[in-house]
């Protein structure tokens, strides 16, 4: 999934851009985390002019790591379970689906580890080519003046047949397990990390054996994952939404790989 | 600061209001969360020390309680908190902050999300105390309580309920801590109803 992301971005060729582009590398991969998805009312709830909110609940999942990828320097792994989370998905007015999740990890050597992410996915994307066409015969009867009013007929028109089910969707998209068919949705997801990230900071040289040892003991692995609190991090990966006719879509299953955003230095 | 609450200059020189704006609390509902006894202590994070605490789903009854200013005619909201979350951060300053989400499931069958965040002062060297062993903060015999404070807006697609969508929501509240564990936490929710 998602292997070879590391690319250097090009130079311009635009006569305005006399400097380079900013070296970009996005490719050091850390873990991967997987789950299975609990949906406690598969009722959407309204989220006012903006669409329409799914909750949806992790169940408990993995973190694991693929041996022999390219990883940070420094990074010491991190292997262990989801234990819970949620995310507040929300189906956007128009066509947009906008992932704010949280997530808790716990490590193999019992640190725990939030995870907090947020991302969009055009859902236009993954419709099948006649809706595609059908938006197109749309747009071209009308005016330039006019297009904005028509996207934003379409986008109504999907909002109200995607939460029915009702719209053909990209066979590239839909998977068949062995329980139901289903729509593989690609992510792509900025991430940030909270962990304990160091000694109790306001109190140095201090007798630190009034702090609960509990809290003592998560801050004996800090130095394995502080470059998770210090780094930005994306997540490239699937959210898999059961799809039956008639029925909102039902999200089933979620996985991620984790990599570090960097900057190669010039 | 809106429009009316400016300072009105007549003659050259500033005059202020005399008197407050109009201003009211419309009483919604109550609850009160009974939270799991796990607890995802994440452990200090730059500001403070981070704890996840979570409500026990369906076992916390969100209901209307006789007041002196009650909702009237069908305003009302009765049944359960389906689930939530708060990612809580107790801070070194002694200030708890609360950062919720959560969804009421009604009686009658609409969904309700709502979010939120809140502060709990939690008094002099309060962090201190909280995240001390020894000794514990309250005790099953003797719990100790804190006032809580938050701001919730409510979500819902149900129309029956589309109303609370319009309030921006206060709430007053009291948390119980027994071994220097938030236990329980209990709600009056009031709109802001000018």
């Amino acid at each position: 999934m998602a292997d070879g992301l590391k690319e250097q971005q090009s130079q311009s060729t635009s006569p305005r851009a006399a400097r380079p582009a900013p070296p970009v590398s996005v490719g050091d991969y850390c873990f991967s985390l997987s789950s299975d998805l609990w949906v406690p009312d598969p009722s959407p709830t309204r989220a006012g002019p903006f669409g329409y909110r799914f909750h949806v609940l992790y169940k408990e999942g993995d973190v694991t790591m693929t041996e022999g990828r390219s990883v940070p320097l420094g990074w010491t792994g991190l292997k262990g379970k989801l234990l819970s989370g949620a995310d507040f998905l929300l189906v956007r007015s128009d066509g947009v689906l906008a992932l704010d999740g949280r997530v808790t990890l716990r490590s193999d050597d019992k640190v725990l580890i939030d995870a907090l992410y947020t991302g969009s996915v055009d859902l236009i994307e993954l419709l099948d080519e006649p809706y595609l066409l059908e938006r197109g015969r749309r747009l071209d009867e009308n005016g330039p003046e006019s297009k904005s009013e028509a996207y934003r007929a379409l986008d109504a028109d999907f909002q109200r047949d995607f939460l029915r089910s009702l719209v053909p969707i990209h066979e590239k998209y839909v998977v068949v397990d062995s329980r139901a068919t289903c729509i593989r949705i690609p992510l792509r997801v900025e991430m940030r990390f909270e962990t304990a990230s160091g000694p109790y900071p306001d109190a140095p040289g201090e007798d630190m054996s009034w702090i609960k040892k509990r809290y003592l003991k998560h801050q004996e692995s800090f130095f394995k994952y502080r470059l998770l609190v210090r780094r930005q991090f994306v997540g490239v990966g699937h959210l898999t939404c059961a799809y039956a006719l008639g029925t909102p879509p039902l999200a089933r299953s979620i996985g991620f790989d984790v990599f570090e955003l960097g900057v190669a230095p010039r | 600061m809106t429009a009316s609450r400016l300072p009105l200059v007549a003659r050259g020189r500033i005059v202020q209001r005399q008197t407050l704006l109009d201003k009211d609390l419309l009483y919604l509902f109550s609850y009160d969360a009974n939270l799991e006894m796990r607890r995802d202590e994440i452990g200090f994070v730059p500001g403070g020390v981070r704890v996840n605490i979570f409500a026990k789903p369906r076992d916390t009854r969100v209901y209307h309680v006789a007041r002196e200013r009650t909702t009237t005619g069908s305003r009302t909201i009765q049944g359960s908190v389906e689930w939530g979350t708060d990612w809580a951060l107790i801070r070194t300053d002694d200030i708890g902050s609360l950062d919720v989400r959560l969804t009421i499931k009604t009686d009658d069958g609409a969904t309700i999300f709502s979010w939120y965040k809140g502060v709990f002062p939690s008094g002099d060297r309060g962090f201190r105390k909280l995240i001390s062993e020894d000794p514990l903060v309250g005790s099953e015999q003797h719990p100790v309580e804190a006032p809580v404070y938050v701001t919730p807006h409510y979500e819902t697609a149900d129309p029956r309920y589309a109303w609370i969508g319009q309030h921006q929501c206060v709430g007053f509240g009291r948390i119980k801590i027994v071994k220097s564990l938030v236990r329980s936490v209990s709600f009056d929710i009031y709109a802001m109803d000018a």
